[in-house]
């Protein structure tokens, strides 16, 4: 038990030290001053802009900057889906795999553009060394990027500064952000046992004298890109659970602390463009005591085991069911929460498997999405929460309400509404759509309570543009596919439109001067405040969910039923 | 009575005073040398009147009549059950279309598929009567608000009935036409005993008007053309003697208390911006209970746990906020009310709640901050009088004089022990006139005490033959000067006596209320014509925040300006034609009722006691519409905690998770119930605190979002857990369910 | 005779229609109808299917209305939500 928390809380002591490093190096990167990586970037980034005839200097309005990013992602859409269906006629493709149906290629699209990367297919099985490769690993970068430009543009916005250029922001978010850091991290992935190689699979002789064919591939690479873009689409089916994938637990750490070193470090970029280090301090405060809330719920959970397992056994063990022993309960908890709480959506055991501890965690993080939240814009959805409480609050101290001096006004609300109201819509009409036929459509395994947690699970996973399963469901079908795409597009672009709308009309306000009369939003209690409206407009939406799905399942088996 | 005060000029003033019409009247006056205008007139007075008592002995003046509120407002309850009517509250509107259906579900219980348990229909009933109460309550509750008003309204209407207006035609006759036939830029005629048709400009004649109607003020004012306080007149008021010719400056309808009608009555209430942000808020959230209501039975079906129609009704009532929902308009109504009864008219509810927001209030020094009138501080002999000698002197000089600055010296010579040595009666007071720029008193023995102007006393003692030894006049005069006082100089004969010291004394209590100002965070600037060593001296004693010497009109919309650029919200008052493009540029102008009708235009509020200092009383009605605002909607979702965890654990009985009913209720049925009836009781239970508005305290932000986040989100979280729990053992008590 | 019966639903919602619609927009019958068919066709058989022959005919109907009815809720509080002013 000891150890298992001592793994936990070494894990996070490493992410909140890396925090204001690279928080401070993103809003470096962002405010456009100088890095040590200047003289290697600049002229590349020159030759690029060159390339595409974008005007760098440019700034662009609300509007501009999500036209530009809706048809951008559109335009790379439409060529990975090209590349997915034309796979067997092209090159690096050594088993010869041919197109995916036209349903699983354009839920597999949808899915990478969006950030999500939910696969409903097995990647050594399905999709070639070209397709991973390039239409897929070209994706995690620019579906990284997109939501890191999101996310900067809005902190812009709310701080008063222009919007920016988002072919800038996105090029200089692969640039300096991505592809340095993964660069980094696959060589030490591939000193760590991870394969990067373009060779077909290997073909070797077992213990026994059977043949066995080892799936292997461009992995590294493609790993740390998964991990630290928030994709989590994996290489190999069972993602990082896969021994290629993740070998050890030195691995294991690299790729935990990979998924949620950006996340975490966007807060303090905002206090940096804030110029409010204490406010960056709180929020962070704020959501990491959520989060490890949420670990140690998951960790006694995994810890305790099931009673019914334990029962039969006369003693009490850890769950470890679905898990890599490699991994253990502890790692895999942490995993399953940061994971899901980061929106990478990459798995290193079955979250099937977990105790309803740990599915109440992980579909309580994707419901909230603001506990650190996906990349770029997980940073942003916790600013639409603040924004809503400076509402609340600004009208209770008896002024309109004003969130670093600029007025939160009927535009402003409606806008945050719109990225309050689609997730609720994303989630709960499908899912009850997919419960109410049953047989037809869900295609669950375990029937129950268990079920809704299943069908629930996928439609939150894609929804928050998380993409891990929970697994045991027969997704890779026609219903599964497009309603699941249906559910990223909405998730993903909805609340993108609505954020740099926002955010435009935040930074073109008048700057009302702060007085005593003003609501100081960097104060203890307004962030507990800001805590409790998330509690009760985030989680009380999906309570009845949560009730009738992990909680009345925890209940069950407490029973012994 | 009061004396009639009416001054053109002042010569003898030494300083700069010129600009602000409205301080040099009232500096003229405070100077306080009457002069009769005509004695055969004694009642027309056209000073500002200084309204006397209390602000709040003074609410209410015309006189309201609250009997049948209720009875009328539990009829417009029923009336605004109307479809029409409901639909425009998007949170009511959906328990309207609730409780038709569980009605329908009362009727054919088997409506929606089989209904399971014991007698469903007196379930569903019950369920239908409480969705019923919940909308009759809300609408009860905004019925009150507007019966408050309407009856306020009435009592404004009484003073405006139709009334024969002397219409002036084009060749000079004169048609009796009904008031509501005139048009602006019609001329009409009022002649004593005459109610005044409508709103106007006087433009020819002399005439005192009672308009206690309106003010609840009883003395007459004096209203003449060409004067910028004096030459407007409301419509409704009664003109008492004389006659005046008035030019109509507005069409039927539109007038000033027509305003005030329509405002109060809510006939033209147009949701503010943060109402109409508030309203989007409630309506997302509602549409978020709507999915995951509409939601929950498909999944809980799944299950095995199927959630009856009329349960999944009453868990939707439960959870959209109808607590706010259903008092947001009764709050608005309430609050332009509440501006109302402090005697101001608004010309929309925007301008009440931008008040809410200020940042800066530009105030007149005169009258607002200071009392207006120039009382005696000290006597400084001179040539080697001695105090006493002055204080004589001052008091013989002063015996005549029935100002405020003469009753003052007065009072300061009594102080030091003088008293009057001669026969009054047969003494004869000298009046001040602009040409001698002093007043006095000629004593039976023929001696002249004057006091007045420096240089006039100086030039007056020159005549008498005395000796123009000045020295140490001109020190006194400068030290005074210094400290921002007025100095009169003091003269018996040909002797040179001393200096009076007369000085703005700043109105009692005012100090502290700048402070609280300070503490909301709003800025206080002085504005005034006096110099600048006299204006920082009154400015530190107030404790305003800023002040603008020498100001000219102009320099008033410089300052707004000024402060509007750093994206402040700035209010002022003013009164005077010069003041109205101030009183257009600042985002809350308040124009007094005696002001011009071009600063009335100009302003968006009027105040019709002709306060300056109530403009702090607005501040604190726009603040405590907001807040009272936000703690109800801060209330009404803190209340979802304990809903959700009365009705959720109860309502799957195959879900096994009966340990979340964390409260014991006693059955499903009684849950719903009692969570229901809690959601309806909490309307009316709330109605008093919707209509008084939650009391402000002029504390910081932070300091009030700590007492309310105390009192409303975290008392809207408990509350809820013991009254549904007591609710619920009621009902088990009684058997209902 | 399952099929006598929705037709004849039909056949009432097109009166319906035409009875509200026909005196102010002729065009608007077509829509109507087309409405009524597409309730008939898709919702409440869809209704029908999913609770597996539970229910009669007339409570799928029933139930389908309600979904209608929650959803025409639905879209009158997006026009809340997006136009306040108008409330």
């Amino acid at each position: 038990m000891l150890l298992g928390l001592l793994q936990i809380a070494l894990t996070l002591l490493i992410v909140v030290a890396i925090t204001p490093l690279l928080g401070r190096y993103l809003a470096v990167v962002y405010l456009g001053n100088k890095t040590w990586l200047d003289p290697a970037i600049n002229p590349v980034e020159k030759f690029i802009y060159r390339l595409v005839a974008v005007r760098s200097q440019e700034q662009m309005t609300g509007w501009q900057y999500t036209r530009n990013l809706l048809y951008s992602n559109l335009a790379m859409g439409v060529l990975v889906f090209l590349l997915l269906m034309l796979q067997g006629l092209l090159p690096l493709n050594p088993t010869g795999l041919n197109a995916p149906t036209w349903d699983t290629a354009l839920h597999t699209t949808i899915s990478f553009v969006t950030n999500t990367d939910q696969q409903h297919y097995s990647g050594e099985t399905t999709i070639s060394y070209l397709s991973q490769i390039a239409a897929l690993g070209f994706l995690m970068f620019t579906s990284a990027a997109t939501g890191l430009a999101v996310g900067i543009a809005f902190i812009r916005g709310l701080t008063g500064r222009p919007l920016g250029n988002f072919y800038v922001d996105i090029t200089r978010s692969i640039t300096r952000v991505l592809l340095p850091i993964s660069i980094v991290g696959a060589v030490l992935l591939i000193i760590l046992g991870v394969p990067q190689t373009l060779t077909g699979p290997a073909t070797v002789t077992t213990l026994e004298g059977a043949t066995q064919t080892i799936a292997r591939g461009p992995v590294a690479s493609f790993e740390i890109i998964k991990q630290l873009g928030e994709n989590g689409g994996g290489f190999f089916g069972i993602n990082s659970a896969h021994p290629l994938e993740n070998p050890n637990a030195a691995s294991n750490l690299l790729e935990t602390v990979a998924m949620l070193c950006i996340p975490t470090a966007l807060i303090y970029t905002y206090g940096v463009f804030a110029n409010n280090i204490k406010q960056a301090w709180l929020l962070f405060g704020m959501v990491f005591a959520i989060f490890t809330i949420l670990v140690v719920v998951s960790a006694v959970g995994e810890y305790g085991g099931n009673p019914l397992i334990n029962s039969l056994l006369g003693e009490q063990q850890p769950n470890l069911e679905g898990k890599e022993v490699r991994f253990g309960w502890a790692q895999t908890a942490l995993w399953a929460v940061s994971t899901t709480a980061t929106m990478c959506g990459a798995v290193n055991g079955m979250h099937d498997s977990l105790m309803p501890n740990g599915g109440f965690s992980t579909l309580f993080n994707m419901f909230l999405q603001i506990i650190w939240g996906g990349q770029g814009t997980g940073t942003a959805y916790l600013f639409i929460y603040l924004i809503l409480t400076v509402f609340l609050t600004g009208l209770m101290v008896g002024r309109t309400p004003e969130f670093f001096g600029r007025k939160i006004e009927k535009r402003e609300i409606v806008l945050a509404s719109v990225i309050l109201l689609i997730h609720p819509i994303a989630i709960l009409i499908p899912s009850a759509i997919a419960l109410a036929f049953p047989d037809t459509l869900a295609g669950i395994s375990n029937p129950g309570f268990h079920g809704i947690s299943q069908v629930v699970y996928e439609y939150a996973s894609a929804a928050a543009n998380n993409g891990s399963g929970f697994e045991g469901l027969g997704d890779a079908t026609l219903w599964w596919n497009l309603s699941a795409s249906g559910v990223m597009l909405a998730g993903r672009y909805i609340p993108i439109v609505a954020l740099l709308l926002l955010a435009d009309s935040m930074a073109q306000k008048q700057l009302v001067p702060e007085t005593a009369g003003t609501l100081r939003t960097d104060t203890g209690l307004f962030t507990g405040i800001t805590a409790g409206v998330i509690l009760i407009l985030g989680a009380l939406t999906f309570f009845p969910v949560l009730a009738l799905g992990p909680v009345a399942e925890a209940f069950q088996i407490a029973k012994g039923g | 009575m009061r004396r009639v005060k009416v001054r053109k000029t002042v010569g003898w003033v030494e300083r700069s005073e010129t600009q602000r019409r409205f301080s040099t009247q009232r500096y003229i006056q405070n100077l306080g040398f009457p002069r009769m205008m005509n004695s055969t007139n004694p009642d027309r007075s056209k000073s500002p009147r200084r309204p006397g008592g209390t602000r709040e002995s003074r609410r209410h003046t015309p006189k309201v009549n609250r009997k049948g509120i209720y009875q009328r407002a539990i009829a417009d309850a029923f009336v605004k059950l109307n479809p029409r009517i409901a639909i425009k509250n998007p949170v009511m509107f959906l328990v309207w279309v609730g409780t038709v259906i569980t009605l329908l579900v009362t009727i054919f219980p088997d409506l929606f598929g089989a209904a399971p348990g014991r007698n469903p229909r007196l379930f569903n009933g019950l369920i239908a009567a409480i969705l019923f109460f919940t909308v009759w309550f809300a609408n009860f509750a905004e019925a009150v608000a507007e019966g408050r008003g309407k009856a306020q309204a009435d009592a404004l209407r009484a003073t405006k009935s139709d009334t024969t207006a002397k219409k002036v035609l084009p060749d000079g006759g004169i048609q009796e036409v009904s008031s509501t036939a005139l048009r602006q830029g019609d001329r009409v005629k009022v002649v004593a005993g005459d109610i005044i048709p409508a709103d106007g400009e006087v433009i020819g004649g002399v005439a005192s008007v009672d308009e206690s109607a309106i003010t609840g003020e009883s003395a007459p004012v004096l209203k003449q053309p060409g004067t910028d306080i004096a030459s407007s007149v409301t419509g409704g008021t009664r003109i008492i003697s004389d006659e005046l010719l008035i030019r109509v400056t507005s069409d039927p309808g539109k007038g000033f208390i027509d305003r005030m009608i329509a405002l109060v009555e809510g006939a033209e209430r147009r949701k503010t911006p943060n109402e109409i942000a508030l309203t989007v808020l409630l309506a997302v959230l509602t549409q978020v209970f709507l999915i995951v209501v509409a939601t929950l039975p498909l999944i809980a079906n799944y299950v095995g746990s199927p959630v009856s129609i009329a349960v999944a009704i009453a868990l939707l009532v439960a959870l959209i906020p109808t607590t706010i929902g259903g008092l947001l308009s009764a709050i608005g109504i309430a609050g332009m009310d509440r501006v109302a009864q402090f005697n101001v008219v608004a010309t929309s509810g925007r301008a009440v709640e931008a008040c809410g927001d200020i940042n800066t209030l530009v105030l007149d020094k005169t009258g607002t901050i200071t009392l207006g009138n120039r009382l005696a501080d000290e006597f400084i002999p001179v040539n080697g009088h001695s105090l006493e000698d002055v204080a004589g002197v001052a008091l013989a000089a002063s015996v005549f004089d029935e100002t405020p600055e003469g009753k003052s010296i007065v009072r300061l010579a009594e102080q030091l022990g003088a008293s009057v040595d001669f026969e009054v009666s047969r003494a004869e007071g000298v009046e001040f006139s602009a040409r001698t720029r002093m007043s006095g008193t000629n004593l039976p023995d023929g001696i002249e005490v004057r006091k007045g102007a420096v240089d006039a006393i100086k030039g007056f003692v020159r005549s008498r033959g005395g000796q123009n030894n000045t020295q140490e006049l001109d020190a006194a005069y400068e030290q005074i000067s210094h400290q921002g006082g007025t100095p009169l100089a003091l003269c018996q004969g040909s002797k040179l006596y001393g200096a009076i010291h007369l000085k703005d004394i700043v109105k009692p209590g005012i100090r502290e209320r700048f402070a609280q100002l300070r503490r909301m965070g709003v800025r206080t600037v002085m504005l005034t014509g006096d110099n600048r060593i006299t204006a920082s001296v009154i400015a530190q004693e107030a404790g305003v925040d800023d002040f603008i010497s020498e100001a000219t009109p102009e320099d008033k919309i410089t300052a707004i300006k000024r402060e509007q650029a750093q994206g402040k919200l700035v209010a002022m008052t003013g009164d005077g034609t010069n003041d109205a493009p101030a009183l257009a540029q600042a985002n809350v102008g308040v124009a007094m009722n005696t002001g011009t009708q071009a600063a009335k235009e100009a302003a968006n509020m009027v105040d019709l006691d002709s306060d300056p200092t109530k403009l702090i009383d607005i501040v604190a009605i726009g603040k405590q519409l907001l807040i009272t605002r936000g703690a109800l909607t801060t209330f009404s979702i803190a209340n979802d905690i304990a809903k959700y965890f009365a009705i959720i654990p109860v309502i799957f009985p195959t879900a096994g998770i009966e340990s979340l009913n964390v409260m014991r209720l006693a059955s499903t049925n009684s849950a719903v119930l009692s969570a229901l009836i809690y959601n309806a009781l909490i309307i009316p239970a709330l109605i008093p605190l919707a209509l008084t508005g939650v009391k402000f305290r002029p504390l910081t932000a932070n300091q009030l979002l700590q007492r309310n986040i105390l009192l409303y989100g975290l008392g809207g979280v408990v509350a809820p857990f013991v009254a549904i729990k007591l609710i619920d053992v009621l009902i088990a008590a009684v058997g209902l369910a | 005779m399952d099929i006598f019966l929705t037709q004849r639903f039909a056949k009432v919602s097109a009166e319906v229609c035409l009875a509200t619609r026909f005196a102010n927009a002729r065009v608007k019958l077509p829509l109507g109808l087309f409405l009524g068919l597409c309730f008939n066709l898709a919702i409440a058989s869809g209704v029908y299917a999913a609770t597996g022959q539970a229910i009669d005919r007339g409570q799928a109907y029933a139930i389908a209305l309600l979904g209608l009815l929650t959803l025409g809720l639905s879209i009158y509080l997006f026009v809340a939500i997006f136009q306040p002013e108008r409330f």
